[in-house]
């Protein structure tokens, strides 16, 4: 398996776990990963909210760039993939949109011509590469410990886009976080939002949404949560503090992780490749257990 | 009213005349179909997904819809009701009428942004970035937990460039993101 990787600007800019734990155990899954040059940013963040023609162009753009190298793209992020779909069927529906886009490329060179197909990480993981054949790479599987899986809201919806996930019971993360050795039990706010898309309008309600999630955890006693998405674990990771200072004390305090990360701990790979030591939530003491 | 007309009223829109609610009914037409009072019947659904109501004084999603609807857009696209929105897509996935209060948010973001009404100041700076150098920030220097700082280069991560030419990738983004469309 061979992928142009877009890792997303949150990934890219500012939450290298999530990258580095991605090239350091995909390869040794056989899924080759090669940088997509040139690309940017897929829109969803930004242009999305003032121009969805810029938006689309964006995404489009990283399409035309994967299509040129012949390769599909693998996703790490959430958005980017919804992003990636949504424009995708766009592009299909609307031959006007298409023209525009495709006339709007040639200023760069780039021609459209149906894009490169998308792959999410959890689609390659659990779909392409399997759980048997993760948990035959386990070397120190991860026993005695519950972990509570978020799989991000666009993991799953729209239903209509085609997710990576059952739209009603994403399981995948679950299953691939049991193939190394872990349980990873059900709970009633699995589905619910990080709400950090809104941190970049308003502050406070999106710690409460991210911090009532991290509570209900605490209180059912998992060891942790996991995730794949950056602007996910950017949220859960990085900001306990100021949920704390908003919701008091004790409130939250759960050890976050990429599911790469913890597949590449039960590979036997160092926490430090994998961008463990950039974790900003209690992850000493399950480290030290682990 | 089709495009040609469309365009006019654009033009009338970006030089700071009130949108009527025509047009903001045409915005929505497109992303949505067709919005009217029996698009919905506030049965509620989609409120009981939606973190906004409970953790901030939001409007249920329903009722977004039910104000563009009796002529309150105006109020709503100067309002942070909009931007609370996480864009989650339970409202969406919840409306046994297949009807999107995302959708109808969705357009009164892009709607209230391009006018200049509100647009929040976090979500302008990605823009400008993106515009700039084809990402929402510069890779940063990131605080690891033993308060060193680490970037790109120091973990052994690629130096990834963005757009190859960044002057005709600025020409093209600009050349759309400034065309006067409904949507």
């Amino acid at each position: 398996m061979r992928y142009a990787l877009f890792q997303g600007c949150v990934a890219q800019t500012e939450q290298y776990g999530c990258e580095l734990s991605a090239r350091e155990v995909l390869p040794k899954l056989g899924v080759e990963l090669v940088d997509l040059e040139g690309s940017s940013c897929c829109g969803f963040l930004s242009f999305h909210n003032s121009s969805p023609i810029g938006w689309k162009y964006l995404t489009a753009r990283n399409l035309a760039l994967a299509k040129k190298l012949g390769l599909d793209i693998l996703t790490l992020c959430n958005c980017c993939h919804l992003s990636f779909c949504e424009v995708k069927r766009d592009l299909e529906a609307d031959q006007g949109l298409r023209k525009t886009i495709d006339e709007t490329l040639s200023i760069e060179g780039l021609e459209y011509g149906g894009g490169a197909e998308v792959y999410h990480i959890l689609e390659v993981l659990h779909d392409r590469v399997g759980t048997d054949e993760i948990a035959a790479h386990v070397t120190r599987p991860l026993r005695n410990l519950d972990l509570a899986s978020h799989p991000g809201c666009y993991a799953f919806r729209p239903k209509v886009l085609n997710r990576p996930n059952d739209g009603e019971d994403p399981r995948k993360l679950g299953d691939l976080i049991k193939a190394l050795g872990a349980d990873s039990s059900d709970y009633d706010e699995k589905l619910d939002c990080c709400g950090s898309s809104i941190s970049y309008a308003d502050g406070e309600p999106s710690l409460r949404i991210a911090g009532s999630k991290l509570k209900a955890i605490k209180d059912r006693g998992f060891d942790g949560l996991v995730t794949v998405c950056p602007l996910c674990f950017k949220m859960f990771d990085g900001e306990q503090p100021a949920m704390r200072s908003l919701m008091g004390e004790g409130v939250v305090d759960v050890p976050i992780f990429y599911y790469t990360q913890l597949l590449g701990l039960s590979m036997g790979i160092s926490p430090e490749k994998l961008g463990l030591h950039l974790s900003l939530s209690p992850v000493e003491g399950f480290l030290t257990n682990v | 009213m089709h495009r040609e007309q469309t365009d006019e009223f654009m033009e009338e829109y970006f030089g700071g005349r009130w949108i009527e609610a025509d047009f903001i009914s045409l915005m929505l037409q497109r992303a949505m179909g067709d919005l009217t009072e029996e698009s919905c019947k506030q049965c509620g659904k989609c409120a009981v997904g939606c973190a906004i109501p409970i953790v901030f004084e939001g409007l249920p999603p329903y009722k977004v819809s039910t104000k563009v609807q009796s002529g309150e857009a105006k109020e709503l696209l100067k309002s942070d009701v909009i931007w609370a929105c996480t864009s989650c897509l339970a409202c969406e996935e919840r409306c046994p009428a297949d009807m999107s209060p995302y959708e109808v948010v969705s357009v009164l973001k892009n709607l209230s942004a391009r006018i200049g009404y509100h647009y929040p100041r976090g979500y302008r700076d990605l823009e400008r970035n993106v515009s700039k150098f084809g990402l929402i920030q510069k890779p940063k220097a990131v605080l690891a937990r033993s308060g060193e700082h680490f970037d790109r280069e120091a973990l052994g991560l690629p130096c990834l460039q963005g757009p190859t030419d960044i002057g005709k990738f600025k020409e093209a983004l600009g050349r759309l993101s400034g065309m006067r469309v409904v949507l």
